[in-house]
């Protein structure tokens, strides 16, 4: 009984501790989990103006190292980050963009997605596209992994 | 030289003006476009009627003319059987068209390839198109070209394809499309109505050459904007182009003018102009001008690397020209540079800075053929044949010169160091040589092993080539064409031994690919291609007709629709149902979606007659069945719908399709490996659900993958060893409806690691290019083929590669052809035995079973795994391919030749060559009777796996492979028995030519044995005789010229002397008899005297005159040439002899025969004093031509330094001491002069300056 009550006290002295230790830990959590989601909204963020603007640009540093792409051009395939930059940048010079908007983002489970929909003016007539684009990850950050534009 | 500069001038001129033309036309031009747009427009569009017209008229054309061919032949005769037709239409001269020949009761008697319209249509037409002229028929996966004829009783239908209404894979596909080809030719918004039924507002009517309307012609009204811009911007690239050719020429203006300053200041400017161009070639973006060409298309390379100077093959080439230029440039300067003495301090300083060079240069070109490699997606091993697109072609010689610009800068480098270090060093050369490939290697192996970059054995390798490179380039180079081969050869296994390297690692990535494929779709994505799919069925303009018609086959337009969307090359499994308004299946094609229509939309849905898309999910067991639905409606009316739906499945194992068909429906993602080379598996919660491997995983092997550490990405590598095998696993974890999925892909280090196949491969594409390229020199070289001889060397070298390259090809072809009939025969012999397991198998349940007679033949391919058609005189009864014959993929009619074969030359079986678009594959045709009656059993071997003993491509692999190194192995065994063979006659060749030039100071090393001893050592012997001769012969004629001429001289001398000794004596005698005439006797004797005296004096000139040089013959003679001409004379001393100069030619006028005797004279000097090395350096300023002559033999003693010059003076013990007295003689006859530039212990240093007149 007395061995358990000093673990008791000892208990209660460290309790404090426990639970600082225990919310610090939650935090992280609940913080790790936000700083998730606000670098899966910024990257979301980041390719909506650049489609828009034909700025691919603003988002090639959230390329995966292999990127799968399937255009309208019929292009589709895995490229590297490099190659994407440039296919990309290729595809919005020709169809290049009136408008985009992303319309749905979804950051439930493991794979994210976002569905947008892009306007586009081609050798002046226009025209319109569904856009697909998922995340992965990759050296612990969530990369562009797949760009759809049918 | 100024009339070049003039002309540049010239050129750069004209270039500014048309710049400013442009920039003054250019804004009339567009305004003036597009002001008269309209009528621009109009010309268009009555440019692409024409062609249009054109095309149709040469169709109808054909078709007419083989159409008559069939009615000539059979029009006398009142009777044509079916085989008689067959005969006639399946021969070769039919091939373009369709044909299908109809008796009287509309029964198809005669087709060459499909049954290409159906009775209920063909009565319509019958009626509409009797009159004789073309009309477009329109089947729902083809549109024709089609014409109707009659012979007798019978109507010829005959057909051309003009457009395809369905795609597959793009490598497979046979594309056949009118509106294609126009929209490429004119870049115009182009759509053809293949009918007459509605009237179009834009529309211009195609007409056939009966002048009836048979389609139409829609243009779109492209934006006037958008036209005129793009015209305005192909001005703007045209003015660009201008701009940099200006440029151009203005920088060769300039570089006229700096090219008589100093070494460095002219490469600079040079680098800096040629760094210039490039950067303005990309920012003016001018590769636009090409942008139809794949070869500025990035999916074949693109790199980011300089903000874009190689974002496409295009652009990568010309940064390589812009390097390789200027790597050239360095190289030719880092070559004058070694030859140039340093202090220590400077030596070492610079021996550093090329080492850092070296490792910078290794790393470059790594991290370049990585690039390659990583951002490209050619399969450079996979997809290397000799006839491949040229992008890849284009890439390849993209390597070959990234190999060149490392080889050429390590030979710089090395040079330079090489000669720095034999400076201070007391080794020979060659010693020096093997230090310096030791320190360089260590410090690359140093900087890899501590980077890890690439690979130890890719280090050496590297190390071993470039050093042997250079060893041979700067010691043992023969021959110009040679030097370049041996240059361009090493780039080339240089570049492939990384690029195969870098591969590899590639094939490692493609495990994760694979990985990453295999987890890709989920079921947002499938719902996002469903709402795709059903966009692009809505656009089909011409459904309603078809459906409302009902005269189509709709399982056909099913399929049509299916292939438009993303369907096919996306989801697992997929089907389009065509449905009516009564909710009845009207049409379908399903891809592995194996499940019975049933309508599930409920009845509101019919009367609501307008239904939005809809999702349906249906769950179970974590598969999920993604469904939509949209009307088929015009205006109002309403005639069915078409369903889409597909399924998702989170472990769904979907690899590597079942046959060539399929595959080219659904194209597999491509990867560097083989894909029959992996083992994938599969685990749900822990326990293995699929896989795609022969081999069989034990517990542990299994537990190992399963609980493998992953990483924060979820994925891990692993290496496992299976069957005493090591394999390396990528392994991936996900979620799946809650379900924890592994996936697991591998692949034998045996099959990753380096293969000579793939080596010589590519290394055989780089030799046709080398090839190419050596034929191109030496054509560009024309104007010197009268120089060029047919070599001693160069016959033997031929007449061994004749006698065994050409039985080795003759094997080579014999051995394919005998292994393609052993094939054909097994082909044929197990298709056979498979046809009569078949037969046997259903007349046993036949007899025996209560079973239908479809559920015994579906029981058949169950039982005995054999995949089977089978047909009822021509028309198919059962396929257990039965949705590729309703989907129209395959003729649901006998093959004409299988029938002719089997009904006319009564055969029992029969193989017939049959494809699908680029796909061909072999059918056999086995006449079974079955409950005694006669049906044919269709067996193909595209649906049928079984080994053979060599594949094909096995075959092809392995003549391929095997026979290449064996030419390979060939051409260098002949070229080193050739060297061998013909050396010794090269050597007396070369020192007859220097025997003949006056040097008989040669004798040839002799190392032979045979008759070729026998005759350089009676050669040797004669050039002894031919001196020594020469020698007593120059004696006698010394002798016999001094008597000669004492002889002369007495005479001369004699005749003055009479008149003076007479004219003395006549003075005398006046003097003694005081003679009064004393004084003018005097003044004549003396007038005589000295008349006689001066004749004495003319004499003595004369014979001066006599002994000087002889007289030079001055022509305009090209010192580089003669210096090269002379070197090659001493080729067989032991003395590396080198000439450089400024110029490839350099002329002035002199007499060519003395000036190539001070050469000789000069380098035998060299020689005699032990010199190892000569150099002469020629070089050319404004006002002087100067040659210096280096060597490192003995040098000079400062006592005698200032007497080399005179007359007699020599140290040589035989020799008169006349050569450099005579040089020097013959220097100051052209206005020349030679002195001693410097000398000591390590070699003297001669400088010749020579007026440049």
């Amino acid at each position: 009984m007395q061995i358990s009550l000093r673990m008791k006290k000892s208990f209660l002295k460290i309790l404090p501790l426990i639970l600082f230790f225990l919310m610090g830990l939650f935090g992280s959590i609940v913080y790790g989990q936000n700083s998730d989601n606000e670098q899966i909204e910024n990257i979301f963020s980041h390719f909506e103006s650049g489609i828009k603007t034909g700025a691919v640009k603003e988002f090639s540093d959230y390329l995966y190292t292999e990127t799968y792409i399937s255009l309208e051009t019929g292009v589709a395939g895995y490229f590297s980050a490099n190659q994407s930059f440039y296919i990309l940048k290729d595809f919005l010079s020709h169809y290049k963009p009136i408008n985009f908007k992303i319309i749905k983002i979804s950051t439930n489970n493991e794979k994210h997605y976002a569905i947008g929909k892009l306007v586009y003016n081609r050798s002046g007539v226009k025209g319109e596209s569904q856009v697909f684009v998922s995340l992965k990850l990759e050296s612990k950050k969530w990369k562009i992994y797949q760009i759809t534009i049918n | 030289m100024q009339s070049l500069s003039k002309k540049y001038l010239i050129l750069t001129l004209l270039g500014v003006f048309t710049i400013l033309l442009i920039g003054v036309l250019s804004p009339k031009i567009v305004e003036s476009y597009s002001s008269n747009w309209n009528s621009e427009f109009e010309q268009i569009k009555s440019n692409i009627t024409e062609r249009v017209s054109e095309k149709i008229f040469n169709k109808e054309e054909t078709i007419t003319k083989l159409s008559s061919e069939i009615v000539n032949q059979t029009s006398e005769r009142s009777n044509v059987s079916s085989i008689e037709f067959l005969e006639i239409i399946t021969s070769n001269v039919f091939k373009k068209v369709s044909i299908n020949i109809f008796n009287s009761d509309n029964k198809l008697i005669g087709w060459n390839k499909d049954r290409v319209i159906n009775i209920k249509k063909l009565e319509a037409l019958k009626e509409e198109h009797s009159g004789g002229g073309v009309f477009f028929l329109k089947t729902p996966l083809v549109i024709y070209l089609a014409k109707i004829d009659f012979s007798n009783s019978y109507l010829i239908m005959s057909a051309i394809p003009i457009e395809k209404r369905y795609r597959i894979s793009q490598s497979d596909f046979d594309e056949i499309s009118l509106t294609k080809e126009l929209k490429n030719e004119f870049d115009a918004n182009i759509t053809i109505k293949y009918d007459t039924l509605e009237n179009f507002n834009n529309g211009i009517k195609i007409r056939n050459s009966a002048g009836s309307q048979i389609g139409s012609l829609i243009i779109a009204n492209i934006s006037r904007d958008a036209d005129v811009a793009k015209l305005a911007k192909n001005i703007e690239l045209i003015q660009s182009m201008f701009l940099i050719l200006t440029l151009f020429f203005l920088l060769l203006w300039i570089y006229q003018k700096v090219k008589n300053k100093e070494e460095l200041i002219k490469l600079s400017f040079l680098i800096l102009s040629i760094l210039f161009l490039r950067f303005l070639f990309y920012w003016l973006n001018l590769v636009e001008l090409l942008n139809f060409s794949n070869l500025v298309n990035p999916i074949y390379f693109s790199s980011t690397f300089g903000d874009g100077i190689t974002k496409s093959p295009l652009e990568l080439f010309i940064t390589i020209i812009t390097v390789l230029i200027i790597v050239y440039k360095l190289y030719k300067y880092i070559n004058k540079l070694s030859k140039n003495n340093y202090s220590n301090s400077k030596i070492i300083f610079a021996a550093i800075l090329f080492s850092s060079l070296s490792v910078l240069l290794y790393n470059s070109f790594a991290s370049t053929v990585r690039s390659v490699i990583f951002d490209s997606s050619i399969l450079y091993f996979k997809d290397a044949v000799l006839f491949g697109n040229y992008q890849t072609s284009f890439m390849y010689l993209n390597i070959l010169l990234i190999g060149l610009i490392a080889v050429l800068f390590s030979i710089s480098i090395i040079t330079f160091l090489v000669s720095a270090i034999s400076k201070i060093s007391s080794y020979r050369n060659s010693i020096n040589f093997i230090l310096l490939f030791l320190f360089v290697t260590i410090i690359l192996l140093i900087d890899e092993i501590v980077f890890l970059k690439s690979s130890v054995f890719l280090v050496i390798i590297y190390s071993i080539l470039v050093f042997s490179v250079t060893y041979y380039w700067v010691n043992l180079r023969s021959g110009k064409y040679s030097g370049i081969l041996i240059l361009l050869l090493s780039s080339s296994i240089l570049s492939i031994s990384f690029l195969n390297f870098f591969n590899s690692e590639l094939e490692r990535n493609s495990l994760r690919r694979i990985a990453n494929e295999l987890t890709r779709s989920n079921v947002e994505l499938y719902e996002y291609y469903v709402e795709d799919a059903l966009r692009v069925i809505q656009k089909e303009a011409e459904l309603f007709e078809m459906v409302s018609a009902k005269e189509t086959d709709l399982n056909e337009v099913a399929f049509s629709l299916w292939t438009k969307t993303e369907l096919p090359f996306r989801t697992q499994s997929s089907v389009v149902n065509i449905i009516d308004v009564n909710k009845n299946l009207l049409g379908s094609f399903n891809y592995k979606y194996n499940e019975e229509f049933q309508w599930r939309w409920g009845d509101e849905l019919i009367k609501n007659g307008h239904l939005p898309k809809s999702l349906y999910d249906v769950q179970s067991a974590g598969v999920k069945t993604i469904s939509a639905i949209t009307p088929i409606i015009n205006g109002d009316s309403l005639v069915g719908y078409v369903e889409v739906n597909v399924r998702h499945d989170g472990f769904w194992f979907d690899f590597v399709e079942d046959d060539k068909i399929l595959s080219t429906l659904k194209p597999a993602v491509e990867i560097s490996v083989n894909p029959d080379l992996l083992k994938i598996f599969e685990f749900k919660n822990g326990e293995l659900v699929n896989y795609f491997t022969n081999i069989l995983l034990t517990d542990e092997e299994e537990s190992l993958l399963i609980n493998a550490v992953l990483a924060y990405e979820k994925d891990a590598w692993l290496n496992i060893q299976i069957n005493n095998e090591n394999n390396i696993f990528y392994v991936k974890n996900s979620l799946e409806n809650g379900d924890t999925k592994t996936l697991a892909v591998g692949l034998s280090d045996q099959d990753i690691t380096w293969n000579l196949y793939d080596f010589f491969k590519v290394f055989f594409i780089h030799s046709i290019m080398i090839l190419i390229f050596i034929l191109f020199l030496v054509f560009i070289n024309f104007k010197k083929w009268k120089d060029i001889r047919i070599s001693f060397k160069t016959k033997i070298l031929f007449s061994l590669l004749i006698v065994s390259i050409i039985p080795i090809i003759l094997l080579a072809v014999y051995f394919k052809g005998i292994s393609d009939e052993k094939n054909s025969d097994a082909v044929n012999y197990k298709l056979g035995k498979r046809a009569d397991s078949v037969e046997e198998y259903i007349n046993n349940y036949v007899n025996a079973s209560t079973l239908t007679e479809k559920m015994i033949f579906e029981k058949a391919v169950r039982d005995l795994g054999i995949r089977f058609s089978l047909f009822e005189g021509e028309e198919l009864l059962f396929s257990s391919e039965g949705n590729y014959y309703l989907a129209g993929i395959l003729p649901k009619i006998i093959s004409p030749l299988a029938y002719l074969s089997l009904n006319k030359d009564g055969v029992r079986e029969v193989i017939i060559k049959e494809n699908f678009e680029n796909i061909s594959f072999n059918s056999l045709y086995h006449r079974a009777f079955i409950a005694g009656k006669e049906y044919t059993i269709k067996i193909s071997d595209v649906f049928n796996k079984f080994q053979l003993p060599l594949t094909g491509i096995e075959l092809n692999v392995f003549l391929f492979g095997t026979y290449s190194l064996a030419i390979i192995l060939i051409i260098i065994l002949s070229t080193f028995l050739a060297n061998q063979i013909s050396a010794p006659i090269e050597k007396l060749t070369k020192a007859t030519r220097s025997v003949s030039h006056g040097d008989m100071d040669i004798q040839i090393k002799n190392i032979e044995s045979g008759e070729i001893k026998e005759l350089i050592e009676g050669f040797n012997l004669m050039v002894r005789e031919l001196k020594k001769n020469q020698v007593e012969l120059a004696e006698v004629e010394r002798e016999s010229a001094w008597r000669e001429m004492a002889k002369q001289v007495a005479h001369e001398i004699k005749n003055p002397l009479t008149p003076m000794k007479l004219a003395v004596q006549h003075l005398v005698i006046a003097h003694k008899d005081k003679s009064e005439k004393f004084d003018s006797i005097f003044d004549k004797v003396t007038k005589t005297i000295i008349t006689q005296i001066d004749t004495l004096k003319n004499i003595a000139s004369e014979f001066s005159s006599f002994a000087k040089m002889p007289s030079i013959k001055l022509e305009e003679v090209d010192l580089v040439k003669i210096a090269n001409e002379t070197i090659d004379l001493f080729i067989e001393e032991k003395c590396g002899i080198k000439v450089d100069a400024s110029e490839r030619s350099i002329i002035l006028m002199s007499d060519k025969e003395q000036t190539q005797r001070m050469f000789v004279n000069l380098i035998r000097n060299a020689i005699q004093a032990n010199a190892k090395e000569i150099n002469i350096l020629i070089s050319l300023s404004k006002e002087i031509i100067g040659i210096e002559i280096n060597d490192n033999g003995d040098g000079i003693d400062k006592e005698i330094k200032l007497k080399i010059f005179d007359e007699n003076f020599t140290t040589k013990e035989s020799g008169m001491g006349l050569g450099l007295t005579l040089t020097k003689r013959f220097l100051n006859m052209i206005g020349g002069k030679i002195s001693v530039r410097e000398t000591s212990s390590n070699g003297t240093t001669l400088f010749i300056e020579i007026e440049n007149k």
